[in-house]
């Protein structure tokens, strides 16, 4: 073993070195276009794997849901897959997985994305399914009430049978006061109820139209060919009679602190600490992820290191930027070491995020954060499911695809004084939400 | 990670997205009186179903191995799709060589390796890992313990170091052992309230009795006997370069990491290291019922399955095959009968996982209280099926296809790759598995899938595994006369009121 230590010791010398800036990762390559009905297209060849991923992102999430109906952006996209025209309910994912694909969908606050990945040869098939049911989907009364169902047990299986499962709920519900964030996607098991057929065709009319929807195709195809057949399918569907309404109701400032204690019956209290931020793609917004890693990215973060390494007061503790399409939230949450007060714990996270108002972080601790978001830019990137994840995101979110790579240089020109500032910008008292959620009495579920 | 789990999660980066909601599919042929919503009709060229071109060929980067006078296997795959790098050493002892009232060992040695080596403090490892845009992880499983660093490949000579001295030179400090054991103590009190993860050890507790295969996690009496003597020894013992092997994936040259790994693993010492003893489980005898009262629960987690053969037994493709027509693809039989036509559940799921001293299969759903009978109904329906007829014909074609298409599609990322590479070396695949699999997937017989159904369902001698409340559900298994009651500690119970 002797000889073994010797060896390593030469690695500790290099550790102690400073910090040296990781290499600009290789930019995506794409082509962009749009169709004459509106249907907006990006293309990016990598001929790696004999695969070609297809994700197909319509700007309609559970913000645009309306009061009463939450939860039916998503189980709208249970629907997409029971039936169109010239496809019987379920066929369109059993043909893509007898020919050896995959596919898929899922809906956020924000988008609602469908994708498939296939063999190569099977691209004319995947847009031909796909523009099927943008043009002509089918669903009859049983069918939606079948799915409901099982929206329903989705719901009960990821929310209301899981210890902390409504924690991000009760956070939302708690934070937001007219926007629909307030709401989660899952929606409530009333409003799943109240939804009828009738909504399906007004949300199908208003929100599945060329226009409203983006193509991202990524793999082992020639451009020029791909973008025949893209028109080919793709390009028949209708352009709409009707323009997309964006009349989402916005959030009002936050005037004052907001202290809550609630009950949930959970095996240990919880604490979460947030403040009301901007939306992705302001420049406030870098800093505030750079933020967010100081914090809460791995276990050199100063929440961990302060709550559960050092003071061990929490039994788990981490933070989020939620930085999405319009102004979400920034927070921490702490889930309470027994033999501590849920008061210390609310202090303690105060103090670690009121600490980046008041001192600037480390050089150390920035070129650490820099070089974890060069990480998750070059992971982010690896499959071409992530590729069209991140080219989609720049041009339905950012307006913009040159996002999805110049967020780099956005990124690494980042000062220790900009993330000074935007702390001291939103971690403000009265722009603060605490909120305490004690065991009501009976662990496990409700 | 070896069955197919047909429920996906998001693998987004992206941190601004916390609330994912997810579909998931399979076949109906239910065709009733449809409303259509056509914005207008797509004109007829458009509407036949497109031809399709020919297959393109398929073929992973190749791979180099050498041994180490120390025995260390070492693995090596250039992929420069990406400048990152995949490092992972799997050391070939994990729970089965717990000792039986240390449950858990294994597990807690893998954390504690990372907290300190004879050069670098635990804050010291953290930071230079993270410092190079890396993530350094060790676990244990069944019959191994992995370290894995993934970081950017420019940084890759560094993070072998890294990876090699935490394996070779941990200090096990004693303040870290206190801290790790107590934050393993609270995750096995946050584990009882989860009824997925209570079905599972019920299921595996039951399933494997006294065989290490039992064991899907720690309990407090075995967290309260460990010390630091204890986790130094395990390692000792077990972290060998012969009982060993490291898989590189990545954007390398793998001539300059050959003479990296040499250097920073050729110190290492070899070691005898003793194999693990795997006394017989119990025999299976009837459909046996172990239920986990949960009061209060709104829905049935139930787990129904039975042992299986061994990871490298000669059979596994066409046991996956009869996993994928039975229920482990979107399309397949559970699947569109409890959920798409039903509507009993969100989540079916139905996976054929191999160890490398035995297998099982089991299927799990988590169902609304009113058919947690109906659904196990339904799945011995469909099993007793698949016994009694096999699949052929378009069914068995396209559950070959997927399972040949899915290849590519799981293997393209590094991460991928590293697991398909790790269960060859750990179980003792042919070399040529990754190489061959698919086509001898395409070789499987229906007479193949049909004595496989068999071998992967027993149908009459079952465990089945619930966790729910039982004034919700007794009505409905009044077929059931074997029911063992237990409560979350895993402790018998009377039946409950």
């Amino acid at each position: 073993m002797l000889a073994a230590a010797l060896l390593v010791s030469g690695v500790f010398t290099a550790a102690t070195q400073p910090l040296r800036a990781a290499s600009r990762p290789p930019k995506l390559q794409y082509e962009i276009t749009s169709l004459p009905n509106g249907l907006t297209v990006v293309l990016s060849e990598d001929h790696s794997t004999p695969i070609v991923h297809v994700q197909l992102v319509y700007h309609v999430g559970s913000k645009n849901e309306k009061p009463g109906r939450t939860g039916f952006a998503h189980l709208f996209e249970h629907l997409m897959f029971k039936g169109s025209k010239n496809v019987q309910p379920e066929a369109h994912t059993s043909m893509l997985a007898s020919v050896g694909g995959q596919s898929n969908a899922y809906t956020t606050d924000d988008e609602t994305v469908f994708w498939e990945t296939v063999p190569s040869q099977y691209l004319p098939l995947t847009l031909w399914l796909e523009a099927d049911r943008m043009a002509t989907l089918r669903i009859d009364k049983d069918t939606f009430a079948n799915e409901r169902d099982v929206v329903k047990e989705e719901r009960r299986m990821r929310v209301d049978n899981q210890p902390y499962g409504r924690l991000n709920e009760i956070i939302y519900d708690q934070a937001f006061t007219v926007h629909p964030y307030k709401h989660a996607t899952i929606g409530s098991m009333e409003d799943l109820q109240a939804a009828s057929v009738e909504d399906v065709r007004d949300f199908y009319r208003t929100f599945y139209v060329p226009v409203n929807a983006t193509m991202v195709i990524v793999g082992d195809f020639d451009s020029a060919q791909a973008l025949q057949l893209v028109n080919t399918y793709m390009g028949r569907v209708p352009k709409s009679d009707r323009a997309v309404p964006r009349d989402i109701p916005q959030e009002p400032p936050q005037t004052k602190e907001k202290r809550v204690t609630l009950q949930e019956p959970w095996p240990l209290p919880a604490v979460v600490v947030g403040y009301h931020v901007i939306k992705d793609g302001n420049p406030d917004s870098y800093p505030l992820h750079i933020a967010a890693k100081v914090l809460s990215d791995g276990q050199t973060s100063r929440i961990y290191k302060k709550l559960v390494y050092e003071k061990q007061m929490a039994v788990a503790a981490f933070g989020n930027a939620n930085l999405i399409e319009d102004p979400n939230l920034f927070y921490a949450v702490a889930i309470v070491q027994p033999g501590h007060t849920t008061e210390e714990v609310a202090d303690a996270l105060i103090v670690e995020l009121d600490r980046l108002k008041t001192e600037p972080i480390t050089d150390h601790e920035l070129q650490r954060s820099k070089n974890q978001f060069a990480r998750d830019y070059i992971m982010g990137r690896e499959s071409n499911q992530q590729k069209a994840g991140q080219l989609s995101h720049a041009v339905v979110i950012h307006h913009d695809i040159k996002t999805a790579d110049g967020e780099f240089e956005i990124f690494q020109n980042i000062t220790v004084a900009d993330v000074q500032r935007v702390a001291k910008t939103y971690f403000r008292p009265e722009n603060r939400l605490v909120l305490t959620l004690m065991p009501s009495g009976k662990a496990g579920a409700q | 990670m070896i069955g197919l789990n047909i429920s996906t999660t998001e693998d987004r980066v992206d941190a601004g997205n916390t609330r994912v909601w997810t579909s998931m599919s399979s076949v109906s042929t239910v065709v009733a009186s449809l409303v259509t919503f056509a914005l207008l009709v797509v004109t007829a060229s458009a509407q036949e179903r497109p031809a399709v071109g020919p297959e393109r060929p398929f073929q992973l980067a190749p791979r180099v191995e050498k041994t180490l006078p120390n025995g260390l296997r070492v693995i090596i795959t250039r992929q420069t799709a990406i400048p990152k790098v995949s490092i992972t050493l799997t050391v070939l002892s994990g729970y089965s060589s717990d000792p039986a009232n240390l449950t858990g060992l294994a597990s807690l040695t893998a954390d504690l390796i990372q907290e300190g080596t004879k050069t670098k403090s635990s804050r010291q490892i953290r930071r230079d890992v993270f410092g190079m845009g890396g993530s350094l992880s060790a676990a244990a499983s069944q019959d191994y313990s992995s370290i894995s660093v993934r970081g950017l490949s420019e940084f890759s000579t560094r993070l072998i170091d890294l990876v090699a001295d935490v394996a070779m030179n941990p200090t096990i400090p004693e303040d870290e052992v206190a801290i790790l054991t107590q934050q393993h103590l609270q995750t096995v009190s946050q584990q009882k309230a989860s009824p997925q993860f209570l079905a599972n050890q019920t299921f595996r507790k039951a399933l494997f009795g006294e065989h290490p295969y039992a064991r899907t996690s720690e309990n407090e009496a075995s967290l309260q006997a460990m010390d630091r003597a204890k986790l130094v020894a395990f390692h000792r013992d077990h972290y060998r370069p012969n009982n060993a092997f490291l898989l590189i994936v990545g954007a390398i040259d793998p001539d300059a990491t050959f003479a990296t790994v040499e250097k920073a693993f050729g110190g290492w010492l070899r070691g005898e290291v003793a194999s693990p003893t795997y006394p017989a489980p119990p025999v299976l005898a009837g459909r046996h019922v172990y239920f986990v009262q949960r009061p209060n629960s709104i829905q049935s987690s139930i787990s129904v399955g039975n042992i299986v053969v061994k990871r490298s037994d000669p059979r596994w493709y066409e046991l996956t095959l009869a996993n994928t027509v039975y229920g482990g693809a979107f399309n397949s039989r559970i699947v569109r009968n409890i959920r798409e036509e039903k509507g009993y559940t969100y989540s079916p799921q139905s996976a054929l996982t191999g160890f490398g001293n035995a297998g099982f299969y089991r299927f799990a759903a988590d169902v609304r209280n009113e058919v947690t009978g109906p659904t196990l109904f339904e799945v011995f329906k469909e099993i007793d099926k698949m016994r009694a007829d096999g699949s052929d014909g378009t069914e068995l074609q396209g559950a070959k296809a997927y399972l040949r298409g899915i290849f590519p599609i799981q293997t393209a990322t590094q991460t991928g790759l590293s697991a398909t590479l790790n269960s060859v070396y750990a179980f003792g695949l042919p070399k040529d598995y990754p190489e061959t699999f698919r086509a001898k997937i395409a070789a499987v017989t229906p007479e193949q899938v049909k004595s496989a159904s068999a071998t992967l369902f027993w149908s009459d001698n079952s465990v089945i595994a619930i966790v729910g409340d039982w004034a919700k559900v007794k009505d409905q298994l009044a077929a059931y006369r074997n029911i063992t009651f237990l409560d979350t500690d895993g402790k018998t119970i009377p039946p409950p009121q």
